[in-house]
């Protein structure tokens, strides 16, 4: 039988592997002990799933084709519970227009499904999404799910959008979806001249139900 | 006669008015207070909803007199009206105010009876049971809710897997609604919120639901530009139609039941692009001549469906589609 960490603590407790003086129960004491390893966190702020959700998208972490134009994105990023614990198997599903700010409604260009192995990681290599006019900032879709946790419908958006003006902390509201600061990142310009990527790191916390 | 001979003639003019007269016959033209941003009707198509650029509410009780102010948005709620609906019978009117509250509303004495707290962001589709008793809800962070319009209770709140739900329609008995929720799944309840079934209806997102008038069938729409037909007892899927390339956010079936009317959306600039008919039987469509910018909404009268233009900034007009 595999035993997660959480049942492996309460065991050795139990057993006397690990001693006690306090006359709580083991599983409230293993819980305690991975509380003071793994901090809680706070869940990602929910945000609108938006009108071109698309089911059944392909398994990939490459978005971006050869040749597709517009500036080369790297997201990537871990998926915990509230409690903390890396979420194995969480199932990420992506969705976004091209650098044009159009989404494919016929297929599946920028769309994906990621599913997070042991450490929990995901990441993809995409283009900066375009805009458009029925939305002001830039943005990719998150919906994320994984046992044991409350589905999380997300959008990730970037600091430098030029909607901003440089300053996501004051103007953020200027596109009335974004209510969360929080879901701004900042991003990060790596690689050689003529191969830019722009890198965004985006950590997912799920609800625990 | 050459194309230019004609356009010059203006002889291709009389021929487009003709081709719409076809379709589209005029029952009304009606003065409005202010520029509406989008109306319904009432009472079996003899009364008229609308909604002004600023969130004031207008009805007009008949098709010739004027129109009479129902909520204020800056002298009442002080909030915007957003959506509202009306019961079969004409006898209440539902109003989503300021994106979070339904009010409903006698429509006899214009006061409002009930308010209802639904969502914290925005709200969706406000749709009436048949006997006007129940309301079925949607939000952007919610599931479908069943409210009860005496009482102001809430009886039901379906469940989705992903997000939330767009569009909701009571069966003609009354005894069931469906759901369309954008994990795009339609999922049947009966009114006391027991899950009945659920179906796959496009691949993309659905945005509008409606049972047919003997309640056997019910159809979808969404932003994959198709409509799909569904057997009403299972749920099992009888047939999709071709899609139209554009999202349709707007959809209402015609009372004929043999027809559905579809309002279709450019995907990028979020503007109506085209009305059109899909024939149920023959699996056709069938574009109507009429400029798309110009609808402000649909509603049904006993056995046609009802079109709703503006004409400019204080006026507008009802039309029948036959």
């Amino acid at each position: 039988m595999h035993l997660n960490r959480r049942d492996l603590l309460a065991k050795c407790i139990a057993l006397g592997v690990v001693t006690t003086t306090s006359n709580l129960a083991p599983s409230v004491l293993a819980e305690s002990w991975l509380r003071s390893e793994n901090p809680l966190k706070t869940p990602t702020p929910e945000n609108e799933l938006g009108p071109f959700y698309k089911r059944n998208a392909p398994h990939t972490a490459m978005l971006r084709g050869t040749n597709d134009p517009g500036m080369p994105l790297a997201v990537a990023g871990q998926v915990f519970n509230t409690r903390g614990d890396r979420l194995e198997d969480a199932k990420i599903e992506i969705w976004q227009t091209d650098h044009m700010g159009h989404y494919d409604l016929k297929g599946y260009r920028y769309r994906a499904v990621l599913v997070t192995g042991s450490d929990a990681k995901y990441a993809f290599s995409s283009v900066m999404p375009g805009h458009y006019p029925a939305r002001v900032c830039q943005h990719i879709h998150f919906a994320v799910t994984a046992p044991g946790c409350k589905p999380l419908v997300t959008q990730l958006y970037f600091a430098t959008d030029p909607v901003f003006d440089g300053d996501p902390d004051k103007n953020y509201m200027r596109d009335p979806l974004v209510r969360s600061r929080e879901l701004v990142c900042p991003v990060m310009l790596k690689g050689d001249p003529g191969a830019v990527v722009a890198n965004v790191s985006f950590e997912l916390v799920l609800e625990r139900l | 006669m050459n194309f230019s001979r004609l356009l010059s003639s203006g002889l291709l003019t009389v021929f487009g008015t003709l081709c719409a007269a076809q379709e589209l016959h005029l029952e009304a033209k009606l003065q409005a207070p202010a520029e509406i941003t989008y109306a319904t009707t009432c009472g079996n198509g003899t009364q008229l909803l609308g909604v002004t650029k600023d969130g004031d509410l207008y009805r007009w009780a008949t098709l010739s007199g004027p129109a009479q102010r129902i909520l204020s948005n800056q002298k009442i709620t002080r909030r915007r009206i957003t959506n509202f609906a009306c019961s079969r019978d004409g006898k209440w009117i539902a109003a989503g105010v300021g994106g979070k509250e339904v009010l409903v509303i006698d429509s006899a004495t214009l006061e409002p009876t009930q308010s209802f707290q639904v969502s914290n962001h925005d709200l969706g589709s406000i749709s009436f049971s048949p006997d006007g008793s129940l309301l079925a809800v949607t939000a952007n962070d919610s599931a479908t809710q069943l409210w009860d319009v005496r009482t102001g209770q809430r009886l039901a709140t379906g469940k989705t897997i992903l997000g939330a739900s767009t569009a909701a329609a009571f069966s003609p008995d009354g005894k069931r609604f469906l759901s369309a929720d954008e994990d795009t799944v339609i999922r049947a309840y009966t009114v006391s919120g027991e899950p009945l079934y659920s179906s796959e209806a496009d691949l993309l997102e659905p945005f509008g639901v409606a049972f047919t008038p003997d309640g056997k069938q019910f159809v979808v729409a969404g932003a994959g530009g198709t409509v799909s037909l569904f057997d009403a007892t299972n749920g099992h899927k009888i047939k999709t139609s071709a899609s139209r390339g554009n999202p349709i956010f707007n959809m209402t079936m015609v009372p004929d039941g043999r027809r559905v009317c579809a309002l279709e959306f450019d995907d990028f600039k979020f503007e109506p692009v085209a009305l059109s008919l899909w024939d149920l039987n023959s699996n056709e469509w069938k574009k109507v001549d009429v400029d798309p910018k110009t609808i402000l909404g649909a509603g049904t009268a006993k056995d046609h469906l009802l079109i709703i233009r503006s004409e400019g900034s204080q006026a507008l007009s009802l039309w029948s589609l036959q």
